[in-house]
C-alpha cells in the first residue's frame, strides 16, 4: 500500500512537472533564423524585418525594454521602407521583439504622439531558413518567405 | 520958354524933315526898284544855275522903321524836274528884310525884321537820288571862289543875328523823296524863328500848321493834321544844343520834350542827347485813328479797347553807329474800357502804370516794371504788379528776348463770372461765391509757352468765401469758406531739375453731395493738402505724388449707410523706394479719434483712436503678392464694436495692436470679445518674407489666451452667421454623388506648410462645452517641419481632467499621418459614454455602469489624400479603468439580484473594472476583462474587425465555469457554448506566480499608456 502510494505520488509529481514541459517542435527554428527580411507569401507587398539591434536603453520612451530586438514591417501599397527609416523611426510600423520557444512577443510602436505600445504576438508554427509560419491570438495565420539576410 | 520950346520944335522938325528928304531921296530918287532890281537880278543870275524871277527889289523904310530894309517882290527860282510835284522850288512872292546898315557895313549883319509872305516851297529828290533843289552855282560855292572872295573883298561877314522874330508863312511846303519813299507836306502854315539870346545863340523855332501830311515807304502816317511846334533851342556848342520847353502838338496830342542834344559834329552822325519826353493824355480810339492802316492791322480785331494814354520818356545818351541811348518810359493808362470779343467780359476800368528801361547798347538790360495793372469787369477784378528783365535779345535787331517775369496778382474774383469757362449745354455746372487772394510767379516767358514748370516759380493764397459749386449735374458742395494755398516750386527743393508742387486747401463747413449716388457728406472743418516732385533729369525716376487730409469733423450718409469718423487725418504717398529709384512707393497713414458707421438699423461698428500706418514696395520680379508689395503696417485700433445682423451678439474689440513685415509681423495686442466669451492673442511670426521666397523658415511664437470660452454660445453664433449669410448648414447639404470612376470627386488634402516653425501657447481659463464647465484649458499648438502638433492641450471639467495630444503630418500628399494621445481622468463614465459614444460599441456594458473611471485612448494611422485609412499603419491602445462603479438603475439591480439569487447585504456596486484594447492594423483586440458581484464573475474578451465582424469569448467564473462564444456580424450572429477560456486569468484553480499572458499584454497596455499623462 505503502508503494502504491509512493508510485502514485511519483506519477502525479512527474505528471505535474511535466505539465510545465513542452516538447521541443522541431519545426520552429532559433532566434538567429528569425533575422532577415520576410515578403509575406499571399500578400506580396508585405514585409518584415527582424533586425539584430537591441532596444537602447536612453530611449525613455522603451527604458524597460532593453531586452526586447528592432524590427519592422510595412506594406508597400500604404508606405515605404525609406519612410521607417525616416520619419516614422521606431515609430509606425516598428516593434520591439523577443523570441521565446514557440512566441515571438512583439510589441508594437507607436510615433512620438503616444508612449502606447500595442501587443502583436506572434504563434510561431513554422520557423527556418526560408519560411515563417505564425497565427496570432485572434487565429489568424500568415506565412512569410525569407528574402534576404538583412 | 515958348521961345525954347519952339526953338527946339523948329530944330527937331527941320531933322526929322533932313531924314526923310535922305530917306526918300535914297529910296524914291537913288536906290529905286529899277535901280535894284537890275542889281539883284544879275547877282541871282550869278548865283542861281536855274530859271528864276524876281519882280521888284526894293529898297524900303517904312516897312522895316526905323531900319532900312530890302523889299523883294516875286522871287520865283523854277527847276522843272521829271516826276517833281512842282516845277517851282521857291516862290517868295513877298520878302522884307530889314538890317541895321551901320553894324552890316561892318560885316555884323543884324537883322532887326524879316517877314516872307505866302511862301512856296517844293522839293524833290528822284528815284537816283537827283534833287531839283541844287540850284546854286557849283563855281561860286566852291572853297576857292570863297577864299578868292575873302581875300579879293574888303568886306567880310562877321555875324549874323537877328533882333525880331524871322516869320515865314508858307502857302505850302512839300518835300518828296522818291529814293527814300518819304513825302512830307504843310499847308497853310505860320513859322517864326526868334532869337532868345545873342550871345548864347538862343532861337526859337515856332511853327503852326494847319495841314499836315507825311508819307513813308507807302505808308501814311499823317494825313491832313494840324501840327504845332515849339522848338527853343540855347546853342551852348555844337555838343549842347538845350531845347527845354520844346512841345509838339498834332490835332489835341502834345508831347513836350526837354533837356538837350548836340553833336560834335554834323558829318560826324554822332549826337548826345539828355531828353525828357512828357505827352498830355491821349484818348485812345482819337489816337487810333493817326495810326497807319498798316499798323492798325496789328491791331487784333477782336479786341475792343479805349481809354487815356500817357507817355513819360527819358532819353540820355550818345546816339551814332555803335551807341545808342538809354531810354526810361513810363505808359500810364486810365480810364481805359474794352473786350475781348469771343469772351463775354466787358472791362469797365482798366488803369495801368508802367515803366520800362530799355539799354539799347545792352539790350539784355531791358526791363518794364508793371507798377500797377488793374482791371475790372463786373464785380471781378485783378491788380498786377511786377517787373519783366531781359526782355530783348543782344542783337542788332530788335528782337523779343525770353524775358524774366516777376509778377504778382491780386485777385478780387467774382466767382460766377467764371461760369463761361466751366458751363455746359448736356450738363449743368455752375459756380458760385468769391474769391480773394494773390498769386505770384516768376518764370521766363518761354518757360510759360512750353509749360516748363520746373522753371516756373508760382505761389498763390487764395480765400474763397460762400463757395456753391455744382459739376455736371452730378457733384454739388457748398462751404462757407475755403482756403488754398499753392506753391511750386516746394520751399525746400532746391534742384530746378525737380518739378514740384505743394498745395494746401483749408475747409470751413464744407457739404458735398454726390446727387447720382445719393451720397452727402459734411465736413466741419479741416486742411486737405496735395503735392507732386517730378526729377525731370531721370523720367525712369518715378514721381512723388502725395495727398492728406487732417480734418475735425466727417460724415457721410449714402441711403441708409451713415459713417462718421472725428479727427480723421490720412495720407498718402506715392513715391520711389530709397533703394531703387525705378521701384515704387506707397506711403499710407490714417487716424482718427473716433470712428463709426452704420448700415441700417441692425449693422454698425465703432472704434475709438484708430492709427494705421503702412507702406508698401512694388518689386516687379517677385512672383507672390507679399513679395511683390513687400508691406510694412502698422495698426492701432482702441474700443471697437462692432453689432452685426449675422451676429446674435456684438464683438468688442478693447485694443488690438499689430506691427506687420515681411520680416516680423508681431502682436502686441488683440482682445475681442464676443458674447460671453473672450480672447486675446499676442507675439511675433517672424521670417515671412525668406518663406515666401522659400529661403528660410517661417517662425513664430503665439500666445492665445481666454478668460472665459463659451463654445456653445460661439457654435449658436456660428450657425446664425451662415444661416443669416445664406451659407447651407452641414446637416442639409446633399450628399456628394459618388465619385465614379470617370470622374471621381476629390478633394485637395490640407497639407501642413513646410518650413514652419510656429508655437501657439494656448491658456483659457474656464470654458463652456455643451453642460460641461471645462477649466485651466491649455496647451501648444505648433508647425515643424510639416507637422502639426496639438501637444498636451489640457483642462478641467466637472467630470473630467482631460490630456490630449494631436499630430497631423503631412510628409506627402497622399501619405498623411495622424495620430493622437488621449487622457481622462476621474471621470463619470456616464459622462464618458455621453462624450465618446463609440466607446459603448466597442464595450457594451459600459453604459450600464456609472461612476469614476480613467480613460487612455492612443491612436494613429496613415491616410492617402481622400483621407481613407492604410490599414498596415494602424495603432492603437486603450483602456478604461473603473473604481466603485455602480450598476445604472436599483431597478435591473434588484431584478438580477432576485434571478441571482444574491445575498442581501450585496451593494449595487462593481468593485472595479480594467479594461484594455489594442489596435492593430485591422483588427481590434479587447482584452479579458473581468466583473464580478456578489458570488458571481464573468471575464469577457475577443476580437473585432474593421470589416464589423468579430469573435468575443464571455466566461462565467462564479459561482461556475461556463464558456460561450460569440462571433460573426451584428446580422450573422452565431453564439455556442465553450471552454472557459479565462479561468487562468482571474480565478485560477491552479494559483501561478507569473501572470497569464492576457494579464501581461493589459499591464504593457495600461502602463505604456500613462506614461504620457501630466495631468494630476
Amino acid at each position: 500500500m505503502k508503494r502504491v502510494f509512493y508510485f502514485v505520488a511519483v506519477v502525479c509529481l512527474v505528471l505535474l512537472a511535466a505539465t510545465g514541459c513542452t516538447p521541443k517542435d522541431e519545426n520552429i527554428g532559433t532566434e538567429a533564423q528569425l533575422y532577415g527580411r520576410w515578403q509575406d507569401v499571399k500578400n506580396t507587398t508585405s514585409y518584415i524585418v527582424f533586425q539584430t539591434d537591441h532596444v537602447a536603453p536612453d530611449d525613455e520612451r522603451f527604458r524597460d525594454y532593453t531586452d526586447y530586438i528592432w524590427g519592422k514591417e510595412w506594406d508597400t501599397n500604404d508606405k515605404s521602407e525609406h519612410d521607417l527609416d525616416t520619419e516614422d523611426f521606431h515609430g509606425n510600423g516598428w516593434f520591439m521583439w523577443k523570441k521565446g520557444p514557440q512566441i515571438v512577443s512583439r510589441l508594437a510602436t507607436m510615433n512620438k504622439v503616444s508612449t502606447a505600445l500595442i501587443p502583436a504576438d506572434m504563434n510561431l508554427e513554422i520557423l527556418n531558413d526560408s519560411t515563417l509560419k505564425y497565427t496570432t491570438d485572434s487565429g489568424r495565420e500568415f506565412t512569410f518567405r525569407k528574402i534576404a539576410s538583412k | 520958354m515958348k521961345k525954347a520950346l519952339k526953338i527946339i520944335g523948329i530944330t527937331l522938325g527941320s531933322l526929322v524933315a533932313l531924314v526923310l528928304v535922305v530917306v526918300f531921296i535914297a529910296c524914291y530918287l537913288v536906290f529905286t526898284p529899277k535901280r535894284l532890281t537890275p542889281i539883284v537880278n544879275q547877282v541871282a543870275d550869278s548865283l542861281l544855275i536855274c530859271p528864276h524871277t524876281l519882280d521888284e527889289v526894293n529898297l524900303t523904310f517904312f516897312r522895316t522903321f526905323p531900319n532900312f530894309g530890302v523889299e523883294v517882290q516875286g522871287l520865283y527860282i523854277i527847276n522843272p524836274m521829271e516826276g517833281a510835284q512842282s516845277d517851282t522850288v521857291l516862290a517868295i512872292p513877298d520878302l522884307v528884310v530889314g538890317v541895321d546898315i551901320m553894324k552890316a557895313i561892318d560885316g555884323d549883319i543884324m537883322i532887326k525884321k524879316c517877314a516872307l509872305q505866302d511862301i512856296e516851297a517844293n522839293i524833290y529828290i528822284d528815284s537816283l537820288g537827283n534833287n531839283n533843289f541844287t540850284v546854286w552855282n557849283p563855281d561860286l560855292m566852291s572853297e576857292d571862289t570863297l577864299a578868292e572872295d575873302t581875300t579879293a573883298s574888303a568886306w567880310q561877314l562877321r555875324s549874323i543875328a537877328w533882333e525880331e522874330a524871322i516869320r515865314f508863312s508858307a502857302r505850302q511846303l512839300s518835300f518828296v523823296d522818291k529814293k527814300d519813299s518819304l513825302a512830307a507836306g504843310l499847308t497853310d502854315c505860320c513859322i517864326q524863328l526868334s532869337g532868345t539870346d545873342t550871345d548864347s545863340l538862343a532861337v526859337k523855332l515856332d511853327l503852326d500848321a494847319n495841314h499836315v501830311s507825311f508819307q513813308m515807304k507807302g505808308e501814311q502816317y499823317a494825313d491832313d493834321l494840324h501840327l504845332r511846334l515849339t522848338l527853343p533851342m540855347s546853342f551852348q556848342s555844337s555838343e549842347h544844343i538845350t531845347i527845354d520847353g520844346t512841345q509838339l502838338a498834332i490835332e489835341e496830342y502834345t508831347i513836350n520834350l526837354d533837356g538837350y542834344v548836340g553833336s560834335p559834329c554834323l558829318a560826324s552822325g554822332i549826337y548826345n542827347m539828355d531828353v525828357t519826353v512828357k505827352t498830355n493824355e491821349w484818348k485812345i480810339s482819337n489816337v487810333w485813328h493817326l495810326v497807319p492802316p498798316s499798323y492798325q492791322s496789328l491791331w487784333p480785331k477782336e479786341v475792343d479797347a479805349d481809354g487815356h494814354l500817357q507817355l513819360i520818356a527819358h532819353a540820355v545818351g550818345t546816339y551814332d553807329s555803335i551807341s545808342m541811348p538809354m531810354v526810361d518810359a513810363q505808359v500810364l493808362l486810365t480810364g481805359a474800357q474794352g473786350r475781348y470779343t469771343p469772351l463775354p467780359y466787358y472791362f469797365d476800368e482798366v488803369e495801368a502804370d508802367i515803366t520800362a528801361h530799355a539799354d539799347l547798347n545792352n539790350k539784355n538790360n531791358t526791363t518794364a516794371t508793371i507798377n500797377r495793372l488793374f482791371a475790372r469787369t463786373g464785380k471781378t477784378s485783378v491788380t498786377v504788379s511786377g517787373t519783366a528783365t531781359d526782355i530783348l535779345k543782344n542783337t542788332s535787331a530788335f528782337e523779343l528776348s525770353n524775358p524774366l517775369c516777376d509778377l504778382k496778382a491780386d485777385l478780387d474774383i467774382y466767382l460766377p463770372d467764371a461760369n463761361y469757362w466751366i458751363k455746359n449745354d448736356s450738363v449743368q455746372s455752375w459756380v458760385k461765391g468769391t474769391m480773394t487772394g494773390t498769386v505770384t510767379a516768376q518764370t521766363r516767358l518761354n518757360d510759360v509757352t512750353t509749360f516748363n514748370l520746373n522753371k516756373m516759380q508760382i505761389s498763390g493764397d487764395l480765400a474763397l468765401e460762400d463757395v456753391d459749386v455744382m459739376w455736371q449735374d452730378s457733384t454739388l458742395a457748398q462751404a462757407e469758406g475755403i482756403t488754398v494755398q499753392l506753391t511750386a516750386p516746394k520751399k525746400n527743393i532746391k534742384d530746378k531739375a525737380i518739378l514740384s508742387a505743394d498745395c494746401k486747401i483749408g475747409l470751413d463747413n464744407l457739404h458735398a453731395q454726390l446727387l447720382t449716388a445719393d451720397l452727402d457728406a459734411v465736413c466741419l472743418g479741416g486742411t486737405l493738402n496735395a503735392a507732386i516732385e517730378i526729377d525731370t533729369k531721370d523720367t525712369m525716376n518715378i514721381p512723388t505724388i502725395t495727398g492728406g487730409f487732417d480734418l475735425t469733423d466727417l460724415v457721410a450718409d449714402m441711403d441708409t449707410i451713415h459713417a462718421h469718423a472725428v479727427a480723421p487725418k490720412g495720407q498718402v504717398t506715392l513715391t520711389s523706394s530709397r533703394r531703387s529709384k525705378q521701384k515704387p512707393k506707397m506711403i499710407v497713414s490714417f487716424s482718427a479719434s473716433e470712428m463709426q458707421a452704420m448700415m441700417g438699423k441692425t449693422t454698425q461698428a465703432k472704434t475709438g483712436n484708430i492709427t494705421i500706418e503702412a507702406t508698401a514696395t512694388y518689386n516687379k520680379d517677385a512672383d507672390k503678392v507679399l513679395l511683390k508689395w513687400n508691406p510694412r503696417l502698422k495698426f492701432d485700433l482702441q474700443d471697437g464694436h462692432a453689432e452685426l445682423a449675422q451676429l446674435t451678439v456684438p464683438v468688442d474689440i478693447p485694443a488690438i495692436k499689430f506691427a506687420y513685415s515681411n520680416r516680423e509681423f508681431k502682436i502686441d495686442t488683440s482682445r475681442i470679445v464676443l458674447g460671453h466669451s473672450d480672447f486675446s492673442l499676442s507675439g511675433d511670426v517672424r521670417g515671412i518674407g525668406k518663406w515666401l521666397g522659400e529661403q528660410g523658415e517661417l517662425e513664430g511664437d503665439l500666445r492665445f489666451t481666454s478668460d472665459v470660452t463659451d463654445v456653445n454660445e460661439i457654435i449658436d453664433i456660428l450657425n446664425n452667421f451662415n444661416k443669416e449669410s445664406g451659407a447651407v448648414q452641414t446637416d442639409e447639404v446633399e450628399q456628394p454623388a459618388q465619385a465614379t470612376a470617370s470622374s471621381p470627386q476629390t478633394r485637395d488634402p490640407f497639407m501642413v506648410p513646410e518650413r514652419v516653425n510656429l508655437n501657439l501657447l494656448t491658456t483659457i481659463k474656464k470654458a463652456y462645452v455643451f453642460d460641461e464647465t471645462l477649466q485651466n484649458l491649455g496647451g501648444k499648438l505648433y508647425l515643424k517641419d510639416g507637422t502639426a502638433i496639438l501637444e498636451e492641450i489640457g483642462f478641467v471639467c466637472e467630470a473630467a481632467k482631460l490630456q490630449l495630444t494631436a499630430m497631423y503630418r503631412t510628409p506627402r500628399r497622399d501619405h498623411i499621418y495622424v495620430g493622437l494621445d488621449y487622457h481622462m481622468i476621474d471621470i463619470d463614465l456616464q459622462q464618458l459614454i455621453s462624450m465618446i459614444p463609440q466607446l459603448d460599441t466597442l464595450v457594451p456594458m459600459l453604459s450600464s455602469f456609472k461612476g469614476g473611471a480613467q480613460f487612455h485612448i492612443a491612436a494613429e494611422t496613415y491616410v492617402n489624400d481622400q483621407y481613407q485609412l492604410k490599414p498596415s499603419t494602424i495603432r492603437g491602445a486603450c483602456s478604461i479603468e473603473g473604481n466603485d462603479l455602480v450598476l445604472l438603475d436599483n431597478e435591473t439591480f434588484s431584478t438580477i439580484a432576485k434571478i441571482l439569487m444574491f445575498n442581501k447585504k450585496t451593494e449595487n456596486k462593481v468593485d472595479s473594472i480594467s479594461v484594455q484594447i489594442g489596435l492593430y492594423k485591422d483588427e481590434i483586440t479587447v482584452y479579458p476583462f473581468c466583473l464580478s458581484i456578489d458570488n458571481y464573475m464573468a471575464a469577457v474578451g475577443g476580437n473585432h474587425y474593421l470589416d464589423m465582424n468579430f469573435n468575443y469569448h464571455a466566461s462565467l467564473l462564479k459561482p461556475f465555469y461556463i464558456g460561450v462564444d460569440v462571433s460573426g456580424n451584428l446580422d450573422d450572429l452565431h453564439i455556442k457554448p465553450g471552454k472557459c477560456r479565462y479561468v487562468q486569468d482571474f480565478r485560477p484553480i491552479i494559483h501561478k506566480d507569473t501572470e497569464t499572458k492576457a494579464a501581461e499584454m493589459k499591464k504593457i497596455i495600461a502602463t505604456s499608456l500613462k506614461q504620457n499623462v501630466k495631468i494630476q
